[in-house]
């Protein structure tokens, strides 16, 4: 992070052999030196030295660079050209600045800082700069003062931190300044952090009388404009330098065409422009990345390095009054240029405030089901899409595409053709590939399993070019819907179990299935409760070997010498069937197998007095060695459905 | 049908075999929406699959229909489907063998109820050699035959030992509802096996509200010999009908085991006709001469006459017993019987 230096001087003017490092450069005025280096003067008086017409000389280090945001009398004053970006741009140092106007300055709530961010030296001059989130002040004098100006009301406060004196109650709370103050008399170079916290940055709220200023300064200011903001005008007066094409004070979709041109019809020098990608900005509703930063455990905002482009001069703009370039990418654009007079002014876009870009927000795709979920059946197959388009007479001209989600195992059939417009939908068809069932070791995990569908958007012009894109968004079936898709797609002949059939196991609603649900039944649930009643040999429910099983994990155990599994039809799916362990386990002598017999026919029978059915007694005619139901168990059922 | 097909040859026969099945299920189960779309015919067509699989899939649509909507072909096939089943005439599906699998025990179950459903007496051969043990329902709905299924029963008592603790069972409910002369028929076969099913004869006494066999229970419960799962079954039916027992007056209690020795003397020949009904030097001392005596003593007050026949009808049982006249579980039902009318005089 860098600041935003500035330094009041008169154009053209040498530097002070007084001046501090390099790393802040300064050019100022010889008519102002005198009060800008008196130890004793505020900001006021600093700002009060300003000139109507004159031309300073503004030193930015990057950052963001806004100052204020003013209405003024005579002209406007925007002060920030890239206040959408206040942690990623790197403004080039030596910008001069012309003062536009004076007025009384009117602060906005809705800017997150206002003013300059300056040090004072106790026996040197006052060099202002933009507060940042990360700022730098170098060459800390001793007795030096920080001053962090902030809006409140209509009036503009500063608040200062003496050098070596930690800020103290009531101003500024930790949530205004949470770092460490530079000691009086260091060298160094020290880095002062500020919270930005929502609704809420370097300023207090307004009427919080806990926050109380050190100055305030109210009444008429001259104030210096850093950059103007080109095409926007404030208050009826036109920019000194526009820049039209789309607007970019949120993300692009692609390359467009810029304009920059001079407001007074004068010829362009050293024009340069660069981006940022994306553009995006924590005024407009597109936060930055906030990064933790180590030193104070704050957390601020960053534009990755990654996202600013290089800056690159426009060659063949000079001397032209109005340049067209193209920016290459999709991002924020930022230009400056010189013109004769000897303002380099910056400029962004600025568009049409009251016609914004169309955008393509907010995606949505819905199954009809509980969380978003879906089947295959016709009646819960209808995705719901929906995209938030700006503006919204442009619905019409959202194209979706609904493809398989590649993240997951599963390759799930997307729709053939989803109706443009929002909002819209499709149905997943009906038919999926059953083989991802037998792809995976079993019991697998629901990405195997789960039909998922990505979804994006995009918003087209009445050239069908692309404008906007959304994100993808994607739909997906939650767990139940992934068991009772297995119902459907295997066509189990009893039909689909309801969603809310399904339960959490437990006890007596066991599960051998592949999942963390079961499915439970309430008649068969009554049954069992009197079985468990009659019951008096042995806690039945503690004998309860088989339950639940899902119609993929019947498959499993259909293969011989796999297990204990039924057919596609078993009640077992369906919380409907039980199985019961006898005992004693294997027996292996007669008189084992003589009392293994007799609990199975004393459990059998018991469960057929309850309205159980039960296995036959014959042996399978597959298997005939085994006696009937395995001996090993019980199968008792109900036709449930 | 199977989606896959895989090259067996060059796979381990488990792997094969498993896939295989799998193959098979699957294409089963992805039919199973189409079967559901096919015609009746079809499924009745599936009936007759080798493929265990389909059979149980159609069995299971079938059974999702109303009956009134299947044809005779259909109701012929499932009614003939049932009876092989239980025959062990149906065709082995070697695909669908698992050690533990419940495949075909679970289609059997489905298998018996549509046909139950069916009410043809035709499917009466299937029900009693498979059906009914699968359910009370099944039991019950051959009870409702009465006479007209004891054959079946027999056969199935005689032919699948498997089946027998259903027979029992079944018999009792026939006992329950049937006229007299069937329920004669029924108590005697019911009363002729010796100890070998003590749970089904426990299940068929509540089954049967048979409760003129509690002293028996309560004898047998008491069997050393027997598993204490086995007592606790016989104790629990005692239990269950002892209220009946001991509510009824004694009259009608001696009329009860009056029956049962009826049923026990049903048609009797040799040893057995001698020990109801003959009379020794003279003296008219049949079993059933001095229940019948007994009774009517009882009816006129004289109890000690009444109790001294009686303990001779008991004395006389012994002897039948240890002669081989009786089987154990006669004697008992006999003995304890009159015994618990005896402590009631």
């Amino acid at each position: 992070m860098i600041g935003l230096a500035i330094l009041l001087a008169a154009q053209g003017c040498e530097r002070s052999p007084t001046e501090p490092s390099e790393s802040a450069p300064i050019v100022r005025s010889p008519d102002v030196r005198a009060q800008q280096f008196d130890p004793s003067i505020s900001v006021s008086t600093l700002l009060d030295s300003l000139q109507v017409g004159g031309i300073y000389t503004v030193l930015p280090q990057g950052g963001y660079s806004s100052l204020a945001y003013t209405r003024l009398p005579e002209r406007a004053v925007y002060a920030n050209p890239i206040r959408n970006h206040p942690t990623g741009i790197e403004l080039p140092a030596g910008l001069p600045v012309r003062i536009l106007a004076e007025g009384l300055v009117e602060s906005r709530s809705t800017l997150a800082f206002l003013s300059g961010y300056c040090v004072r030296y106790g026996a040197g001059d006052t060099r202002c700069t933009t507060p940042s989130y990360t700022y730098t002040v170098h060459g800390l004098a001793p007795g030096g003062d920080v001053a962090i100006p902030y809006a409140l009301g209509t009036g503009l406060q500063v608040a200062w931190a003496r050098g070596g004196t930690r800020f103290t109650a009531p101003y500024p709370s930790p949530e205004f300044y949470a770092g460490p103050v530079p000691s009086s008399g260091s060298a160094a170079s020290a880095e002062l952090h500020f919270r930005r916290d929502a609704g809420c940055c370097y300023y207090p709220p307004f009427g919080d009388s806990v926050y109380t200023a050190w100055e305030t300064y109210t009444g008429r200011w001259r104030f210096a404009a850093v950059m103007d903001d080109g095409g926007r005008p404030e208050n009826g007066v036109a920019p000194v330098l526009t820049m039209s094409g789309p607007r970019t004070d949120r993300p692009m979709a692609d390359a467009a065409t810029f304009t920059l041109s001079a407001a007074g019809g004068d010829p362009l020098g050293e024009v340069q422009w660069w981006f940022v990608q994306p553009a995006s900005n924590t005024f407009d509703g597109e936060p930055l990345p906030f990064v933790l930063e180590a030193s104070t455990g704050l957390m601020v905002p960053r534009y990755p390095d990654a996202q600013r482009s290089v800056h690159t001069e426009l060659v063949d703009c000079a001397g032209m009054t109005s340049c067209s370039f193209r920016a290459l990418a999709p991002g924020a654009l930022v230009a400056r240029a010189k013109i004769p007079n000897g303002t380099i002014l910056g400029a962004r876009n600025a568009g049409a405030a009251t016609t914004p870009l169309p955008r393509l927000t907010s995606l949505t795709a819905v199954g009809p089901n509980a969380g978003g979920s879906f089947t295959t059946l016709a009646a819960e197959s209808q995705i719901g899409l929906q995209a938030q388009v700006t503006p919204s007479s442009l619905g019409n001209r959202v194209e979706w595409s609904v493809g398989d989600e590649p993240t997951d195992l599963v390759r799930s059939r997307p729709p053939q053709d989803v109706p443009s417009g929002t909002p819209s939908g499709f149905r997943v068809p009906a038919i999926q590939d059953t083989s991802r069932y037998r792809a995976y070791t079993h019991p697998g995990v629901l990405a195997q399993k789960a039909l998922a569908l990505r979804v994006s958007a995009q918003l087209t012009d009445d050239h069908g070019n692309v404008v906007s894109s959304s994100d993808t968004t994607t739909v997906r079936q939650d767990e139940i819907d992934t068991m009772r898709e297995e119902y459907i797609e295997l066509g189990v002949p009893q039909g689909v179990p309801g969603r809310i059939e399904f339960v959490t196991p437990d006890e007596q609603h066991v599960s051998n299935g592949d999942y963390s649900r079961a499915l439970a039944n309430a008649l068969f649930d009554a049954k069992f409760a009197r079985l468990v009643a009659a019951w008096t040999v042995n806690q039945l429910r503690g004998t309860i070997t088989g339950g639940y099983r899902n119609p993929v994990h019947n498959w499993r155990h259909i293969t011989p010498r796999s297990g204990s599994g039924p057919v596609g039809a078993s009640w077992h799916m369906y919380g409907c069937a039980l199985d019961f362990q006898t005992y004693p386990k294997g027996p292996t002598t007669r008189p084992d197998s003589a009392t293994a017999i007799n609990y199975w026919d004393r459990l059998a029978a018991a469960a057929q007095r309850v309205g159980f059915r039960v296995e036959p007694r014959d042996p399978d005619p597959n298997n005939p060695r085994r006696p009937y139901s395995g001996l090993g168990h019980v199968h008792v059922e109900i036709r449930c459905r | 049908m199977p989606l896959v097909t895989l090259p067996h040859a060059l796979r381990p026969r488990a792997a094969y075999v498993f896939c295989r099945a799998l193959s098979i299920v699957i294409g089963v189960m992805l039919s199973a929406p189409a079967v559901r779309a096919q015609s009746i015919d079809s499924l009745t067509a599936a009936l007759g699959s080798s493929a265990l699989l389909v059979r149980a899939s159609a069995v299971e649509s079938l059974n999702r229909l109303p009956v009134s909507a299947l044809p005779s072909a259909t109701r012929d096939a499932l009614i003939a489907l049932l009876e092989r089943e239980a025959t062990g005439t149906q065709p082995v599906d070697p695909e669908a063998t698992a050690d533990d699998d419940e495949a075909w025990g679970e289609y059997i179950i489905g298998l018996a109820e549509v046909v139950q459903q069916l009410g043809d007496s035709r499917a009466l051969r299937g029900l009693c050699l498979l059906g009914i043990q699968t359910s009370r329902s099944a039991q019950e709905y051959v009870a409702s035959f009465g006479a007209q299924a004891i054959a079946p029963l027999r056969e199935a008592w005689s032919t699948k030992p498997t089946s027998r603790p259903s027979v029992i069972t079944t018999l009792a409910l026939v006992a329950k509802s049937a006229d007299s002369t069937t329920r004669l028929v029924v108590l005697q076969t019911l009363l002729a096996p010796d100890d070998t099913f003590p749970i089904a004869i426990a299940d068929a006494a509540i089954a049967g509200n048979l409760f003129g066999l509690v002293p028996f229970l309560d004898s047998l419960a008491r069997a050393p010999d027997l598993s204490p799962i086995a007592q606790g079954a016989l104790q629990e039916a005692a239990d269950t009908l002892r209220p009946q027992l001991t509510s009824i007056p004694a009259p009608q209690l001696l009329a009860e085991y009056e029956g049962l020795l009826a049923a026990i003397c049903h048609n009797a020949s040799g040893a057995l006709q001698g020990y109801c009904e003959s009379s020794e030097n003279g003296i008219e001392n049949s079993a059933k001469h001095l229940l019948a005596s007994s009774a009517q003593h009882v009816q006129q007050g004289f109890t000690n006459q009444a109790r001294q026949e009686l303990e001779q009808v008991v004395a006389r049982t012994v002897n039948a017993v240890s002669a081989g006249t009786l089987t154990a579980w006669q004697g008992i039902v006999i003995i304890t019987g009159l015994q618990q009318v005896i402590a009631r005089l």
